[in-house]
């Protein structure tokens, strides 16, 4: 009750934390600020006690709360065990909320000596104010008695219940979530949208006191650290899609990924146009336009992902969540969208009164290069948002229901990243204000005719698949060389903390690289591998040599990884695809994992698909009545009379079912009627020896047909004493793929990511001391005609008098 | 200044109706069996697996066969490259992506929803029956 209670708690201070900082605003006085920043760390204290008591729970096994016994069980331990925090919907919002505030106490921190604590929390406490709505809505501390009333659970019955361990159990957390990338991955990807929030506090405080341009510098490390951690938290995607789904690729245009990669994309874009409006004093609307669309974006990902509005075009699981979470979350996205957008359109006018600069870039400038740049993220964002969303516009112009094929994103991403590479390769050549033409056209001819000679090389050796490739190697091996260049220069003057924006560059290089040698040379061939028997593909020989169970000791499971021998040019090294049969699904069905043998220039990726065994001994399959010989002694027959159920729960093994079969077992001397045993257990048969003079026989396989039990069969091994029936041999069926320069997709994803995190660090400290607030961007020859920063703007102190 | 707007402005014109022609070639409509027969070209249809019907995995093509009932009740055999899904014989409902080839359905993709009691509920409910 007290968690419950907590909640609303929550809410209700969230509401008086933004009543407070906006009477603060209104008023522009000091004590109500005070007041609601108090009450900001109640609220602060509030999110973690709740926090907290959800995870005692889950550490507990409390299963008396329908989130802790739907996401976790005794069978699960830490790490995964806490992973069930947020592995459902009321969890995750809480795991948002809770970043939120504390990113909203760092955000406190610095808007207040600035001055503009008060309109900056003002827009900021109006996110946590719907987030503690949704999570009054979605309260991830209901009882089971409340979730299932109307199923007929009583508190009474789950306190009668609570002493059987076997009843008194959660359902546990789905195996595919059982992977150290993804349970990092919804935090990140949390982070990352609380960083985001920020931003638009930002551009939002400064539109409402009419300063136009100081919140794009106090927005930059946020820009930045949110590009980092979503950027981190789109990369643990995509590992864990490889590693644990089996599709073979880290990235597959779902809708879920989309809507992460959207929020990112704007962000990246922001972060550049930033950089241009603190050198220029343009482009003021559209970072405004930008920083409110990319938070909006951050809602709108999570409206499409957790109101279920996409159920039928994902891959991933949708749940319901039920139609008040879908108006709140659509009530959530437009509300933002109309207050950050309404506010813009009433200071629109304004802003062009306080322009100082007037006209259009030069064509040959950085900042007009950068603005090209941004455009050509913006379009990528928009194709995604277009393809993803395509499903909800279909339907609200009443089309018929339709879904996007991936290819609709490859095809349009070619060029478009083609483009971006050659962009920012020019960008860095170019210099702020206006670029000499010698220089610009030197710097991309020894760029421009190095990529082009080596990718030609490339593709005269076969390296390149084909001449689409070689010019998207072409594009990206010149920005690789010049943000080299600038590397190199970097470095010898001894500057590495401003290698970041560079390195991130290079990093995107090396991706697109890898990404297009990897989409267009990879291959992939189906292997029925019989145990002990080996085939060969892709010049490897594999040989399946059997299998282990793992985690014997969870009786939620049966964990099988294969081993299998992967040998070429006499090296032998092993691969272990994972078969996992769960209580999660009831082990109707496995969870297959991919097994992966990682080289330096490719992958070998063993996706399992099916398993089978295949029979060393003479095998009799009957149905009902019929009458066959058998195999190795002709002049005997088995005739299958009945199938025989009456043993089914006395079975000797526990947990089996015990199978019977009664036979008539006719011979040149004697008939005889006896009944076969088989345990049925794990999904497997596990027979039981009937011996009748010299013959053995072994009841494998009971095949039932649903619809007409009459027609159901059931397969008996048969030897003799002498030579005994052989058990049958594993089969493992595989899609065996190579994967050429996967290593360097994710030696990209690395370097990217490193140098965003080099930004992020540089941007924060150079936060802390003003006076070395220099820009990577900025260790350019000195040519432009615009100051860094004027002094007005990099002290908050002399910043604009309100009005 | 007007200059810039229009080039702008036919630049962004281009790029979105070059993706939304893309998109239109790339979307995969929705259909039941009969508008998949005569539509020939790729489509996606949403029913369930019929249970009485054979289903069967041939390991050697790789081929997954089974028989889908659309929401109108027609039937078609479907003929999947790959393996039988997860979770299959669960599913409450299947969409099946792909084209009418001759008398079956090729599919290139199988989607499996399944029921939302076994996403969320309780196995803690006193059983009534």
């Amino acid at each position: 009750m007290l968690a419950q209670l907590i909640i609303h708690l929550c809410f209700g201070t969230a509401l008086a934390v933004a009543i407070g900082y906006w009477i603060g605003t209104i008023q522009q006085k000091e004590a109500p600020t005070a007041v609601a920043r108090t009450l900001y760390y109640v609220l602060v204290f509030l999110v973690m006690s709740a926090s907290a008591i959800l995870l005692v729970a889950i550490a507990t096994h409390n299963f008396d709360f329908t989130y802790v016994q739907a996401y976790s069980s005794r069978q699960l331990g830490p790490p995964f065990l806490y992973a069930a925090f947020y592995s459902g919907q009321e969890g995750s919002f809480l795991l948002w909320m809770l970043l939120v505030s504390i990113v909203g106490i760092a955000v406190i921190e610095y808007s207040r000596p600035r001055g503009i604590e008060a309109e900056t929390m003002a827009f900021y406490s109006l996110v946590l104010v719907f987030l503690s709505l949704m999570l009054v809505a979605k309260n991830p501390f209901a009882y089971l008695w409340e979730t299932f009333a109307r199923e007929g659970t009583t508190r009474e019955f789950i306190e009668a219940i609570k002493e059987d361990p076997t009843r008194y159990e959660g359902r546990g957390l789905n195996p595919v979530l059982q992977n150290y990338w993804i349970m990092i991955h919804p935090p990140m990807l949390f982070t990352g949208f609380a960083a985001m929030t920020a931003p638009f506090a930002f551009a939002m405080a400064g539109l409402w006191r009419r300063q136009y341009h100081d919140w794009t510098r106090l927005a930059q490390p946020w820009i930045i650290a949110a590009v980092l951690v979503l950027g981190i938290g789109i990369t643990l995607g995509g590992l864990w899609a490889y590693e644990t789904l089996g599709w073979g690729g880290f990235w597959a245009w779902d809708p879920v990924e989309n809507s992460s990669l959207v929020p990112w994309l704007l962000a990246t874009a922001l972060l550049h146009t930033t950089l241009v409006q603190r050198r220029t004093k343009g482009l003021i609307r559209t970072n405004f336009i930008l920083a409110i669309a990319a938070f909006g974006a951050v809602l709108y990902s999570t409206f499409l992902t957790r109101s279920g509005v996409l159920g039928d075009t994902s891959v991933h699981s949708f749940v319901e969540p039920g139609y008040f979470v879908y108006v709140l979350l659509l009530v959530f996205l437009l509300s933002f969208l109309g207050l950050g957008f309404g506010l813009l359109l009433l200071r629109w006018r304004d802003v062009s009164t306080q322009t100082v600069r007037r006209g259009m870039f030069a064509v040959s400038s950085r900042e007009f290069l950068l603005s090209i740049g941004s455009i050509l993220l913006l379009l990528s964002a928009a194709i995604v948002l277009l393809g993803t969303s395509y499903p909800i516009v279909a339907e609200l112009i009443g089309k018929s229901k339709a879904a996007i094929e991936p290819q609709f994103y490859n095809e349009l991403h070619l060029p478009l990243v083609a483009a971006m590479l050659i962009v920012n390769g020019l960008s860095l050549i170019a210099v702020w204000s206006q670029t000499p033409p010698v220089r610009l056209a030197k710097g991309i001819g020894i760029a421009g005719g190095a990529s082009i000679v080596a990718a030609a090389a490339g593709l005269a050796f076969g390296i390149i698949p084909n001449w689409q490739a070689a010019l998207a190697i072409v594009a990206a091996a010149i920005p690789l060389i010049i943000n080299g260049q600038h590397i190199l220069r970097l470095l010898r003057n001894r500057k590495p903390m401003t290698l970041g924006a560079f390195l991130s560059h290079v990093g995107l290089a090396i991706l697109v690289i890898g990404i297009v040698q990897f989409a267009w040379t990879s291959t992939t061939t189906h292997l029925r591998l019989v145990e002990g028997v080996p085939n060969a593909a892709f010049g490897y020989t594999f040989t399946l040599l059997g299998k282990e169970q793992l985690e014997e000791h969870l009786r939620d499971r049966e964990k099988y990884r294969y081993i299998v021998a992967v040998e070429k040019n006499g090296v032998e090294r092993y691969a272990y695809p994972i078969v996992y049969y769960s209580d999660f699904n009831r082990r109707q069905a496995p969870f297959l994992e991919p097994g992966i043998i990682s080289t330096l220039g490719h992958d070998v990726y063993l996706a399992p698909k099916a398993l089978d065994v295949e029979d060393r001994s003479p095998t009799v399959t009957l149905t009902k009545g019929q009458v066959q010989r058998i195999p190795i002694d002709t002049s005997a027959t088995i005739e299958l009379r009945a199938f025989d159920m009456s043993r089914a729960q006395m079975s000797d093994i526990p947990g089996a079912l015990m199978l019977g079969l009664n036979v008539r077992l006719r011979t040149t001397s004697a008939t005889v009627d006896t009944t076969l045993y088989t345990y049925f257990h794990e999904q497997a048969f596990v027979p039981k020896k009937t011996v009748i003079g010299d013959l053995v026989f072994e009841l494998i396989r009971i095949e039932r047909n649903q619809s007409n039990p009459e027609r159901s069969t059931a397969t008996i091994r048969v030897g003799t004493v002498t030579s005994p029936p052989a058990p049958p041999r594993q089969v493992l069926v595989l899609d065996v793929s190579l994967k050429p320069m996967i290593n360097l997709v994710w030696c990209g994803f690395v370097i990217l990511l490193g140098g965003v995190l080099l930004s992020t660090i540089r941007a924060f400290r150079t936060h802390h001391s003003p006076s070395k607030n220099v820009q990577a961007h900025e260790l350019q020859p000195k040519q432009s005609s615009v100051s860094p920063h004027s002094a007005r703007e990099s002290h908050p102190a002399q910043s604009l008098p309100r009005r | 200044m007007k200059a810039r707007y229009l080039i702008g402005a036919i630049a962004l014109i281009a790029a979105l109706s070059g993706s939304v022609y893309l998109l239109s070639q790339s979307q995969v409509q929705y259909a039941t069996i009969s508008e998949a027969r005569t539509l020939g070209r790729k489509v996606q249809i949403k029913g369930r697996w019929d249970a009485a019907a054979e289903s069967s995995y041939d390991q050697n093509r790789n081929l997954f066969r089974f028989v889908l009932i659309d929401d109108q009740g027609n039937r078609i055999p479907v003929e999947y490259q790959g393996a039988k899904p997860n979770n299959f014989e669960l599913a409450h409902s299947v969409v099946v992506r792909g084209r009418v080839e001759g008398n079956h359905f090729h599919a290139t993709e199988i989607l499996t929803k399944c029921p939302s009691k076994y996403e969320g509920s309780s196995p803690m409910t006193p059983r009534t029956e």
